[in-house]
């Protein structure tokens, strides 16, 4: 086995704050440092980390009120935020949003339009936070004002065209690593990401959809450690072929060299915890791959993935087998269930559950009950 | 009936799509996965690939060899992918031209699908790979490739173990 496969973790610690600029950036130098189990804020809270105070969505058109497509960006991430605070269990319960203007026109008519600003961006905002989890907007105090042209940014026009969004800071909860769940939860699972490509759509997304299903189960999902970046460009496009039969893919019998080769770099991840592979792509090409060697519990994301596969293939690893019959080659069909057999980027956000399917999550060996003390931390 | 282009795509945008399954249809899906593999839309390219290296047919060769000129990786490192299935001696001109791939993931794949295909051309190629590449991985499985020689089904086909 050739060194370049195995990442050797660095000795030294760090600040959460310190790598979450630069796990949400373009490729790093390398591995994130390790940081000791017990200082981190709550997994979900780590949306809202790399958030700036406030957010600012900048350099709308002139006289124009409407949102650029940049600006909902800005808006999904801040969403994902807010949907993952609330299920860390520290809700964000307020949000001001303030529009600006630049100086051109009279002040009238530039408070009007900072207003409308604002409220267009509100609403934008709640739909954002609407599609992680419906009934959040309702349970958050939006503000909304106008200081039209009043607060302009010094001798730059298009940039003082832009609205504010302010986000109080979240109040992190001790991650309480051995015992307990937030109310309303039963059992809780943990995954370890480990980042070998960034994903299309952003991990806080995916893991704001995945905690919105799995709480149906009463599943706690919960980040096990700091997301940690992996450099193995050889394995940024996975072989996952059953090597004794190339025809086969990602099959539980028929792991890859090249699997257990990704597999075998689980910094952190104790027995019964998931570890979660963000790769470019698989061969052949998968949104995602959950099979994985016997007590090395594992999934691997494929970058274009969407917002459920995360959800999807961490389902399989709990049991879940697809849904069969639907009726794939009609592009017209909108499945339902999470574990559609179809592409699941054709889900709703009323994607679901069935009662066997949580039934068998329930039963899974990898949870671990909200009461009891998880001893096999490594 | 044949399947047609939209319900192809429609089939491959799966999560995890059934290749066998749908390379059950044969031939006459090439035009379809031509014209993917041109198309706009990187994963399903990709996906194209994947799945001509389920027809055996020349044919699917030609089509991987248009698939073999785009200008993304991840398709080209995918047609790479299709061809240790598609073992075809018709092959052999497309690997070499990618084992000299810039990416490393192509050269990766192709290493591998040479693997399977017995052709002295492609044996002295990985010979060169595994002394020379930049990557001291690669070199590894290239060396691995020579030596395991021809594999058939029951081999380790990959070099990386």
């Amino acid at each position: 086995m050739n060194d370049e496969y195995f990442l050797q973790p660095e000795a030294s610690l760090g600040e959460w704050e310190a790598y979450v600029p630069e796990l949400e950036g373009p490729p790093g130098p390398g591995p994130l440092p390790p940081v000791p189990w017990g200082g981190l804020p709550g997994p979900s809270v780590s949306a809202c980390a790399g958030l700036a105070r406030p957010e600012v969505i900048d350099r709308f058109d002139f006289d124009v009120d409407r949102l650029k497509p940049a600006h909902h960006v800005v808006l999904q991430r801040i969403a994902a935020c807010i949907a993952g605070a609330a299920r860390a269990g520290s809700p964000i319960t307020a949000i001001r949003i303030v529009g600006h203007t630049d100086r051109v026109g009279n002040d009238a008519y530039n408070n009007g339009l900072g207003q409308r600003r604002a409220s267009n961006t509100r609403a934008a905002l709640e739909v954002a936070i609407r599609r992680l989890d419906p009934t959040l907007p309702g349970r958050i105090a939006f503000t909304v004002e106008t200081r039209g042209e009043r607060d302009p940014v010094p001798g730059d026009r298009a940039r003082s065209r832009r609205v504010q969004i302010f986000v109080p800071p979240v109040v992190a909860r001790p991650p309480s690593p051995q015992t307990g769940c937030p109310p309303g939860y039963t059992t809780r699972l943990r995954l370890h990401l480990k980042i070998l490509v960034d994903p299309a759509v952003p991990v806080a997304t995916s893991l704001a959809v995945m905690q919105r299903l799995y709480r149906a189960a009463g599943i706690f999902v919960e980040e096990g450690s700091p997301r940690e970046r992996l450099r193995l460009p050889t394995l940024e496009i996975l072989d996952v072929r059953d090597p004794r039969n190339p025809a086969d893919r990602c099959m539980m019998n028929g792991i890859s060299a090249e699997q257990h080769a990704l597999f075998r770099n689980r910094n952190g991840v104790g027995p019964r915890d998931i570890a979660v592979y963000f790769v470019e792509n698989t061969d052949p090409g998968l949104n995602g791959c959950a099979s994985h060697p016997p007590g090395l519990p594992s999934v691997v994301i494929s970058r274009t993935a969407s917002q459920f596969t995360l959800a999807h293939e961490v389902g399989h690893v709990l049991g879940l087998d697809h849904v069969r019959g639907e009726p794939c080659r009609n592009r017209a069909f909108v499945p339902t269930s999470l574990m559609t057999g179809c592409s699941t980027s054709r889900l709703r956000t009323t994607a679901n559950l069935s009662p066997s399917e949580l039934a068998t999550m329930r039963s899974s060996r990898l949870l671990v009950p909200c009461g009891g003390r998880i001893s096999t931390w490594s | 009936m044949v399947m047609n282009a939209s319900e192809l795509a429609a089939l491959l945008s799966a999560d995890e799509p059934n290749y066998s399954l749908i390379a059950r249809e044969g031939v006459p899906l090439l035009p379809h996965l031509r014209a993917l593999m041109a198309g706009r839309s990187e994963t399903l390219a990709a996906r194209a690939a994947s799945l001509a290296g389920y027809i055996d047919d020349d044919r699917a060769v030609g089509v991987l060899a248009a698939g073999a000129q785009n200008r993304s990786p991840t398709v080209r490192a995918a047609v790479a992918g299709a061809l240790r299935q598609l073992a075809r001696p018709s092959a052999v001109a497309l690997l070499m031209r990618l084992l000299d791939d810039s990416h490393l993931s192509v050269r990766k794949f192709a290493i591998k699908a040479s693997a399977q295909q017995s052709d002295p051309r492609l044996q002295t190629k990985l010979a060169a790979i595994g002394a020379r590449d930049p990557s001291p991985a690669l070199r590894q499985v290239a060396m691995a490739a020579i030596g395991g020689g021809r594999r058939g089904p029951g081999g380790n086909g990959t070099g990386i173990a």
